[in-house]
């Protein structure tokens, strides 16, 4: 039993809903058996894991999906211990180098040359005997390297991806990288060339429609609490779509909460927001409402709940400005535009102060501060 | 008395020789005197002796009876004593006494009984309440009932947890004391690896002290265990408990009891989501210890300062019990350090070069009287830049700043300096550059250029308490965080997945399908139940449980384990729904319990009747052979004897006919003496 965003999710290349181009050439080049290191970027929710495990099953077949949760050991120069999660199969493994923070640079290196070294001597038997085998019954060939995953690789500090640079090119014969990233921006250029970029962007919102609308025909039950016309339907997965910011993922989940919520869903129903986004759109309203220390002191005591909740503070500040951004409407500004602009770009310093410093809340109450003083300015010209 | 020896042993020769030179009688003299002769020839004379006649008391007579006219007046006696004396008694006097015994304050006034205890009365209480639980088991008294046959508490293992420095261990030692058991302490001091610790607590466990009380295990500083063996031992020993005492209640007859526990355990610690405590914590009744309020701190140090003659002034000690953030045994510390001059007050601590952060937040955001601004300015800065401690003048920079009466400009002014600093800070930590340190000073004496102005004490206020609950909060969700990326079950995909996407979409949603905010009704009867049954099998995908526990307001409280609840807030509704779903999944547990034993027993009997033993203990297989042998006739037995050694195959029986019964047997113990038996033989034994 799992959720329908894991029941639905395509297995097969042939089964993906959309990016038919993207999986095409993916496909053709699966079948040829021998790819580059790839570096696949996109917004969250747009199918890129999907994408990278289906052409890994293309490649290998279903040996991919017997997968074991390894956790691997390694030492520091200092002496103390890590410890870090693997999930791999026969054929390939999955690493999130991030989890390790500043440390990430020694996994990469010990893992990756771990891995390259060792597995070439036994791979290479194997390689011959499945070429020998393929003679007489068509097996799928064995691939003579092993596939590296590497989640969210634009965590990655500098030194590790400086320590995967000349991996990449002097292990190739044994192991092949596939990076998954949301943007491209702090992947460094030695490894941008080295790597076959594939943008795999968020799905329209049509497309969401229609794989939304394809769960509904296999749940029988939750069919039953949607509209039946299809004219009908189309609207609620465009309110979903919207809501989730075209995260097929969230989209799927999100359907389900409102499937699980009501008894009968139409075009009025809610879609269901994460309460901390209601909280944030709160404090913006109040913000543009009322600019004054006491107001300054609710923010302050909301943005410590927020934080303590471990949402990350770049997650908050980048919310906040963007319903600033909407909920400026309230006001009777001369050039709505001019602060639109202000904000944002006081919204890039914080940013940028986030990652420099290490005490988020200074610097969120710090951005809030900023834009009291820039509409206060605007109001008073 | 050597004399006298001698003189009895001389005097006995005499006798022996029976010469009566000197007869016995004659050294009789008048009043109980006795004349002796030596056999040197001198004579002495015996005093004879005086018996020393105890006089006993008249009350000692009376059997344990103590006069209580007696003992009254002896407190008045000692009463006027004391009041003359300490008429007398200069202070002075009393000064010399404290050079003489000096002791730490902080032990000087540890609590010593209940009522010493301040604060807290509730978590007292409760903490009484918990050894009380004992009773039955260790002193034989009867208490209130539990589940568990000796009505010890449902968790074995109590665990305190709060900040230091706020009495938790005083309250388990007295309350320990209080009701008359020993206190066995193992703390971070003692070595505590497994199988040292093994032996102690068994040792505390099982055995009674010199005294004849029962011991109370105190478990200092767990969270500071770095030993693993620890946890695990004392996990164990919980495990082992619980084991042997759901034996117990089940065969209903005394077995070994080896390791029931016997003595209370209380275990104390800081930080409760540190992950050395992970496995214990469930083991454990958890209470967490608070901050006394202020006002009794300040009432308790009153006392202190008056009984040690130390004249101060309220504010100050609210200052310290706010620089402390309530922390009683640091305001202890704090006073008895700072009273050599006996009269304390700021402005002698910030003498010192090494001030408290917060005298040097004061001196930022209060002008002083005394010296121009310039000065002052100059003084502050000189402090600052000397303080390893501006990491925390910067904190509180920004905990008081919206409580002055800065204008929301300024306030945008000052957040640039405070990022100044931080970012100095940071570099600071990371690169350990000492040069950089000195620029760190600079962001505070920003915000003292803008705020220092002349104000009364009295009106500023800190307000710490929304930043401790967010540590709070903070402390638990990335405990929770962890646990998920650890959880071992479908949620591989949690294991990788990006921190933005799971926290801020994932989980909310997660939350929200697996509890819906509709009535618990409606999930129940939509769809005869399929909403439910999804529920219910979710939750097992995930691997969650739910607790239940009624808060103080007596309505229910739920949560997820891993308290995944944290993420979202919950309605009320969705409470009652909570409570309801562990319900159903309790029955849904019961049930699948049943079904198996009933399949258990179903299956008990059947590889008997159909399966042929293919490898059978050797009473066993007699026996079955031996009605085999009833069922079958002669004709089956001619067949076993053609299958000596070990082969028997039952034809006559049609159901049975395809079945080829194998035996093997085992001669003795080993089987490297190989005979040949006959089937006749077998049976003969």
């Amino acid at each position: 039993m799992s959720l329908w965003a894991d029941k639905y999710r395509p297995k097969d290349l042939d089964d993906l809903d959309f990016h038919h181009e993207n999986t095409r050439r993916l496909k053709a080049m699966a079948k040829t058996g021998e790819f580059p290191h790839i570096l696949i970027y996109g917004p969250p929710g747009a199918g890129k894991k999907t994408r990278v495990l289906a052409t890994l099953k293309q490649l290998y077949g279903s040996g991919v999906e017997k997968l074991k949760v390894d956790i691997k050991s390694f030492a520091l120069p200092s002496g103390r211990k890590l410890e870090f999660n693997v999930i791999s199969s026969p054929f390939h493994l999955e690493i999130t180098p991030s989890d390790m923070g500043n440390n990430d640079r020694i996994v990469i290196q010990d893992l990756l040359k771990e891995i390259a070294q060792v597995e070439s001597i036994d791979f290479s038997k194997i390689a011959h005997v499945a070429a020998y085998d393929e003679a007489k019954d068509k097996l799928i060939p064995k691939k003579r390297f092993k596939v590296v995953v590497i989640n969210e690789a634009e965590l990655l500090t500098r030194d590790a991806q400086a320590a995967l640079r000349r991996t990449m090119e002097k292990y190739s014969a044994n192991i092949r990288l596939i990076l998954i990233c949301n943007s491209t921006s702090n992947i460094i250029d030695p490894i941008k060339s080295r790597t076959l970029p594939i943008r795999i962007a968020a799905p329209k919102p049509a497309e969401c429609s229609q794989v939304l609308d394809s769960i509904l025909a296999k749940e029988n039950h939750a069919k039953k609490v949607f509209p039946d016309s299809l004219e009908d339907r189309i609207p609620i997965f465009e309110k979903i779509c919207i809501a989730s910011n075209r995260n097929l993922r969230m989209c799927i989940m999100m359907m389900e909460a409102m499937y699980m919520n009501n008894d009968t869903i139409d075009v009025t129903t809610p879609a269901l927001i994460p309460d901390w986004i209601e909280v944030i759109k709160g404090i913006s309203v109040s913000i543009c409402k009322d600019r004054s220390v006491s107001q300054l002191q609710q923010t302050r005591s909301a943005l410590y709940e927020l934080l303590s909740h471990s949402i990350p503070a770049k997650l908050i500040l980048k919310r906040l400005t963007l319903s600033i951004w909407s909920s400026l409407i309230f006001l009777d500004l001369p050039s709505r535009s001019l602060i639109q602009r202000q904000i944002v770009s006081a919204s890039s310093i914080f940013d940028e102060r986030l990652s420099l410093g290490s005490k988020d809340i200074f610097h969120l109450e710090g951005f809030v501060t900023r834009v009291m003083v820039i509409i206060e300015k605007e109001l008073i010209c | 008395m050597g004399s006298l020896l001698q003189f009895n042993f001389s005097s006995s020769l005499l006798a022996g020789n029976a010469n009566p030179a000197i007869p016995f009688d004659n050294g009789l003299a008048g009043d109980g005197h006795k004349v002796a002769v030596l056999s040197s020839g001198k004579t002495t004379t015996l005093k004879p002796r005086i018996r020393k006649t105890d006089t006993y008391e008249p009350e000692r007579d009376n059997t344990e009876l103590i006069n209580i006219h007696r003992l009254l007046s002896k407190i008045e006696i000692e009463e006027k004593v004391a009041e003359k004396s300490s008429e007398l008694v200069p202070k002075k006097l009393e000064n010399k006494f404290k050079k003489t015994s000096f002791k730490l304050w902080t032990e000087k006034y540890r609590p010593s009984s209940f009522l010493d205890l301040i604060g807290n009365e509730r978590t007292n209480r409760i903490i009484l309440q918990w050894i009380n639980q004992w009773n039955q088991v260790v002193f034989n008294k009867s208490c209130t009932e539990t589940d568990d046959i000796y009505n010890r508490p449902d968790k074995r293992i109590l665990l305190i947890h709060g900040p230091p420095g706020i009495g938790k261990t005083s309250i388990a030692h007295v309350i320990a004391k209080q009701l008359d058991y020993e206190v066995r302490e193992i703390n971070a001091s003692d070595e505590r690896a497994g199988v040292v610790v093994q032996d102690k607590i068994k040792n505390a466990m099982k055995n009674n002290s010199l005294t004849g009380k029962p011991v109370c295990l105190i478990l200092d500083e767990v969270d500071g265990a770095t030993e693993n063996g620890f946890i695990n031992v004392l996990v164990d020993l919980v495990n082992k408990d619980r084991r042997d005492t759901a034996s117990i209640g089940l065969d209903g007859r005394k077995k070994q009891e080896k390791s029931i526990l016997r003595r209370p355990i209380i275990a104390l610690c800081n930080d409760v989501y540190s992950p050395v405590l992970e496995k214990l914590r469930p083991l454990c009744d958890t209470i967490a210890f608070r901050k006394s309020h202020s006002r009794l701190i300040k009432s308790k140090l009153k006392k202190i300062c008056e009984r040690e003659n130390i004249v101060t002034e309220d504010r100050v000690l609210d200052a310290i019990i706010e620089s402390t953030e309530g922390d009683l045994r640091n305001c202890i510390n704090f006073l008895q350090f700072n009273s050599a001059a006996t009269t304390l007050d700021l402005d002698s601590s910030s003498k010192d070069t090494q001030i408290g952060w917060f005298v040097q937040l004061d001196n930022i955001l209060m002008r002083s009287a005394k010296v121009s601004k310039q000065e002052q300015f100059r003084k502050v800065f000189q402090s600052l830049s000397a303080s390893a401690q501006v990491d925390r003048v910067a904190s509180g920079c920004f905990n008081v700043l919206l409580d002055t009466d800065a204008d929301v400009e300024k306030l945008s002014e000052i957040s640039d300096w405070l990022y100044f600093q931080d970012a100095m800070s940071s570099r600071f930590n990371f690169f350990e550059a000492q040069d950089l340190s000195f620029y760190q000073s600079v962001a505070p004496m920003a915000v003292f250029q803008r705020l220092n102005e002349i104000r009364h004490a009295s009106e500023k206020k800190y307000n710490y308490r929304s930043r401790d609950t967010f540590f709070e909060v903070k402390k638990q969700t990335t405990e929770v965080l962890q646990r998920l990326k650890h959880n071992n079950s479908l949620s591989n995909r949690w294991r990788f997945a990006n921190r933005e996407q799971l926290v801020g979409y994932e989980l909310p949603l997660l939350n929200t399908i697996l509890v819906p905010d509709v009535s618990f009704r409606q999930i129940e009867m939509v769809g005869a139940g399929t909403k439910l049954k999804r529920i219910t099998e979710l939750i097992r995908a995930y691997s969650l449980r739910i607790d239940v526990t009624k808060n103080e307001y007596g309505s229910i409280d739920a949560h997820f384990r891993p308290a995944l609840n944290l993420f979202t807030r919950l309605s009320i509704k969705q409470q009652q729904i909570m409570g309801r779903l562990h319900k159903e999944l309790l029955a849904d547990y019961i049930r699948e319990q049943e079904t198996k034993q009933i399949e258990r027993k179903r299956k008990g009997p059947d590889p008997l009747d159909k399966k042929p033993a293919k490898k059978a203990t050797f009473g066993s297989s007699v026996e079955y052979f031996k009605n085999k042998c009833k069922e079958s006739s002669g004709q089956s037995d001619n067949n076993n004897s053609k299958h000596q050694d070990a082969g028997l195959s039952d034809d006559q029986n049609e159901a049975q006919a395809d079945y080829r019964i194998w035996v093997k047997y085992h001669e003795g113990f080993s089987n490297a003496v190989r005979r040949e038996i006959t089937w006749n033989g077998l049976f003969i034994i």
